[in-house]
C-alpha cells in the first residue's frame, strides 16, 4: 500500500515537474515563438498545449497579440499659420508581422520588446500628427465648426484621424506591427491664447448685455410711439366724425326751428321755460335780480308789450 | 575488564512495564497521520475540484474558461449563462471574467478638483489652467467644462476580452474623442440649455467609433446633466449677467407690446382698456351722438310742443293766455320745490348799488356721473 502512494506521489510530482519543462501553453491572446539554441521558430498563433525541450535547448517568448492603446501627450502642434494648438491623440496597434516584430525590436523578453515596440511607434505617430495638422489646419478654428474659420478650412476629424493612421502604417509596418485606429482625445489652444479667449468671453457677455437692453428699449418705445401715433390718428378721425354727426344734428335741427318762424316769440317763450326746468331741479339756490332772463319771467310778463295787441295776435 | 554473556540464559531480563506506553504514543501518532493524511485529502480535492469554480451572476457577468490556453465557449449565451461552473484549476483551465455592463465616465473636459486653499477665494476669479484643467471648445469658439458617463453592454464577450489587452480604456477614449467630437460641432447656447441633445450627439459619435473599432459592444446610454456642464468660473459671473438681461428684454418688449395692444384695444373697442385714455374715439363718437340726439329731441319736443299750441289755439290772443298759463304752472312748480330757494334783490342803481349779504345753509349740488361722461 505505502508503495503504490509513493508511486503515485511520485507519479504527480513528475507529471507536473515534466509538464512545465517540457509543455507551454499559447493562450488565445497570445502568439509565440520558441528560440531553438538561438534560431527563431515560426510564430505559433493557434491557442493550446506546446511540447518544447528544456531550456537551455529550447525558449519560449510570447506576446501578447491583442491590440494595445497609447496616448500622445497633450502638446502643442503648429498649424499652417504658424499658429498652434494643443492636442492630444490615441492610437491603437497590434503585432501583425511576430518575425519581423522579434527582429526590429529590442529587448530581453517580450514585455521589454513591447516596451519599445510602444517608444518607437509613440514617435511615429507624433511625426505624423504634426505633419498632418500642419497640412490641414490653418489655425486652431479649423477644428471647430464655427465661423471663425472660412468653411474650406474646417477640418474633419475623420479625416485627419486617417490621415495620421495612413501615413504611419508604412513605418510601422517595418516594425511588424499594424496601427488600426488613430483618435482624437483632446483639443485646446495654449495657456496665453486660453487667458485671451476667457476675457474675450467676459467682455462680449458684457457688452451685449448692455447693447440688448439698450436696442431692447429702444424699440419698446418705438412699439409704445407707434401706438400713441395710431391712437392720435383714430382720435382725429373721430373727431371730425363727430363733428359730422352734430353738423347733422344741428342741419335737422334747423329744419324745426325753420317750422316755428310762424310765431317765434312762442317759440322762444317755450324755449326759455324748458331750459329754465332743467336748471332748477334739486338743491338749488336761486339769487336773481329782475333783469336776468329767461329767469326774467320770475317778474311777470312784459306788461307793456303783451297788453298791446299787435297785428300778430 | 567485562565478560559479554554468552548463555541465553545470561541475558538479564527486560522491563515489559513500558511497551504499553510506547505502544498508546504509537497510536497516537498514527491516528494523527491518518487524520493529517484526511485534511491533505480534503485539501487536494478542494483544490483540484472548488477553488476553480465560479458563480456568474444572472446579467452582470460571464466567464470564458481557457483550456490549455484555448478558449472553450465564446457565444454570448455560453458565456453568460447564470450559474456555477467548474473549471480544473490552473494551468489546465484558466478563467477570464467579464462585466457585462458598467459606467464609463469622461472627465477629459473637465476643471480639476477645487482645493482647499481656493474654495476660500473668490471662486469667481479662478482662471482656467491648461494643464490642469480639462475643457472643451465649441463651435463658436467657447471655452466650457463638461463630464460624460456612458454605459455599455458587452454583445461579443471574444472580441472583448481577446481583441483588446484594455477594452475599457478603449471606451474611455472613444467617450473622450465623442465629447471633443461634438462639443466642437455645438454652441454653447444649446449645450447649456439643451445637455439632453448634446449627449445623443456624443452617443452618436461614440457608437461610429466602436463599430468601426470592432470593440464587440453596444452603447446602451450616454448621460450629460444639468451638473455636468459648466462655464469656466471667471467667466460665469457675465454669463448670468448676460442671461439675466435677456430675460428682462423679454420683459421689457413684453410691457410695451401690452401697453400697444391695449391702446389699439382701447382705440378699436371703444371698451375699457389700459391707462386712462382707454375708449377715447369711441367715447369721441358716442358723446356727438349724443349729444345730436339730445339736441334732435330736444329740438323734436320742442316743435311738438309748438305744433301743439299752435294747432290748439290759432287765436294769438288764446296763445298769448295759454303762455300766461304755462308761465304761472311752471313758477307754481319752482315756488313749491322745497329743494329750491329763491333770493330776488334790487339791482339798484349805478350810484346805488345792492349789497347782498348771504347766509347759505345748502350744500353744494352733487356732480353725477353722467353730467361728467356725457355732458348731458
Amino acid at each position: 500500500m505505502k508503495k503504490i502512494v509513493n508511486i503515485v506521489i511520485f507519479g504527480l510530482l513528475l507529471l507536473i515537474f515534466g509538464s512545465y519543462m517540457f509543455t507551454f501553453q499559447v493562450r488565445q491572446d497570445e502568439i509565440a515563438f520558441v528560440n531553438h539554441l538561438g534560431k527563431n521558430s515560426d510564430p505559433i498563433e493557434e491557442p493550446g498545449l506546446r511540447f518544447k525541450w528544456p531550456w537551455p535547448i529550447q525558449n519560449v517568448y510570447k506576446f501578447d497579440k491583442r491590440i494595445h492603446v497609447k496616448t500622445t501627450r497633450y502638446d502643442q502642434v503648429m498649424t499652417r499659420n504658424g499658429g498652434s494648438v494643443m492636442m492630444q491623440f490615441y492610437f491603437g496597434w497590434k503585432i501583425s508581422d511576430p518575425s519581423i516584430f522579434m527582429e526590429r525590436t529590442n529587448g530581453s523578453n517580450s514585455e521589454e520588446r513591447t516596451k519599445d515596440a510602444e517608444k518607437q511607434l509613440l514617435e511615429i505617430v507624433d511625426t505624423e500628427k504634426n505633419n498632418q495638422v500642419n497640412n490641414v489646419a490653418s489655425s486652431f478654428g479649423s477644428f471647430v465648426q464655427g465661423a471663425s474659420a472660412k468653411a474650406a478650412e474646417k477640418v474633419n476629424f475623420d479625416d485627419l484621424e486617417k490621415a495620421i493612421q495612413d501615413a504611419a502604417k508604412g513605418k510601422a509596418e517595418n516594425l511588424g506591427v499594424e496601427i488600426r485606429f488613430v483618435g482624437i482625445r483632446k483639443v485646446g489652444v495654449p495657456q496665453s491664447n486660453l487667458d485671451v479667449v476667457l476675457n474675450a468671453m467676459v467682455t462680449q457677455w458684457t457688452n451685449k448685455a448692455g447693447t440688448t437692453i439698450h436696442l431692447a428699449e429702444q424699440e419698446a418705445r418705438t412699439i409704445v410711439n407707434k401706438a400713441q401715433n395710431d391712437k392720435e390718428t383714430a382720435k382725429q378721425k373721430a373727431e371730425a366724425e363727430a363733428e359730422s354727426i352734430r353738423a347733422a344734428a344741428q342741419a335737422d335741427a334747423l329744419q324745426q326751428f325753420k317750422l316755428m318762424e310762424q310765431d317765434p316769440k312762442l317759440a322762444v317763450f317755450l324755449m326759455e321755460l324748458q331750459a329754465l326746468e332743467k336748471s332748477v331741479k334739486k338743491q338749488t339756490t336761486l339769487i336773481l335780480d329782475d333783469s336776468m332772463g329767461p329767469f326774467g319771467l320770475l317778474r311777470g310778463l312784459d306788461k307793456p308789450q303783451s297788453q298791446k295787441p299787435t297785428k300778430e295776435e | 575488564m567485562s565478560t559479554k554473556p554468552t548463555n541465553p540464559q545470561d541475558i538479564p531480563e527486560v522491563n515489559l512495564e513500558n511497551e504499553s506506553g510506547t505502544r498508546a504514543m504509537e497510536e497516537a501518532l498514527q491516528s494523527s497521520f491518518t487524520i493529517l493524511k484526511i485534511v491533505i485529502a480534503v485539501l487536494v480535492i478542494y483544490l483540484l475540484v472548488f477553488s476553480n469554480l465560479v458563480n456568474v451572476k444572472q446579467d452582470a457577468e460571464g466567464v470564458i474558461v481557457l483550456r490549455f490556453g484555448k478558449a472553450q465557449a465564446t457565444s454570448p449565451e455560453e458565456v453568460y449563462k447564470a450559474g456555477t461552473r467548474f473549471a480544473w484549476p490552473y494551468p489546465i483551465d484558466e478563467k477570464v471574467e467579464i462585466i457585462r455592463n458598467r459606467p464609463i465616465n469622461s472627465n477629459v473636459a473637465w476643471h480639476a478638483a477645487i482645493g482647499l486653499a481656493e474654495r476660500g477665494d473668490d471662486i469667481g476669479q479662478r482662471p482656467v489652467d491648461a494643464s490642469r484643467d480639462g475643457y472643451a471648445v465649441t463651435m463658436d469658439d467657447k471655452i466650457i467644462h463638461i463630464k460624460a458617463e456612458m454605459t455599455y453592454n458587452v454583445s461579443d464577450p471574444s472580441k472583448f476580452a481577446f481583441a483588446f489587452e484594455e477594452a475599457t480604456a478603449v471606451l474611455q477614449l472613444i467617450l473622450d474623442n465623442g465629447v471633443t467630437f461634438a462639443a466642437s460641432r455645438s454652441d454653447l447656447a444649446t449645450i447649456l440649455e439643451n445637455p439632453t441633445q448634446f449627449a445623443e450627439n456624443v452617443k452618436s459619435r461614440v457608437v461610429k467609433l466602436a463599430r468601426d473599432y470592432d470593440l464587440g459592444v453596444e452603447i446602451e446610454r450616454v448621460n450629460v446633466g444639468g451638473d455636468d456642464v459648466k462655464l469656466p468660473f471667471m467667466t460665469k459671473k457675465a454669463y448670468d449677467k448676460f442671461s439675466g438681461v435677456r430675460t428682462s428684454v423679454d420683459e421689457v418688449l413684453s410691457s410695451a407690446k401690452i401697453a400697444a395692444d391695449g391702446v389699439r384695444r382701447a382705440i378699436e373697442s371703444g371698451g375699457v382698456g389700459s391707462g386712462a385714455s382707454s375708449g377715447d374715439v369711441a367715447t369721441i363718437r358716442n358723446k356727438a351722438k349724443n349729444e345730436a340726439e339730445a339736441l334732435r329731441a330736444s329740438v323734436k319736443s320742442l316743435a311738438s310742443r309748438f305744433q301743439d299750441i299752435v294747432t290748439k289755439y290759432p287765436d294769438p290772443v288764446a296763445r298769448r293766455r295759454y303762455t300766461e298759463q304755462l308761465y304761472y304752472e311752471a313758477m307754481e312748480r319752482i315756488a313749491e320745490n322745497e329743494d329750491i330757494k329763491i333770493y330776488l334783490v334790487s339791482k339798484g342803481g349805478k350810484l346805488n348799488r345792492s349789497k347782498l349779504r348771504l347766509m347759505i345753509n345748502q350744500p353744494p349740488p352733487e356732480v353725477s356721473k353722467e353730467k361728467e361722461g356725457g355732458g348731458k
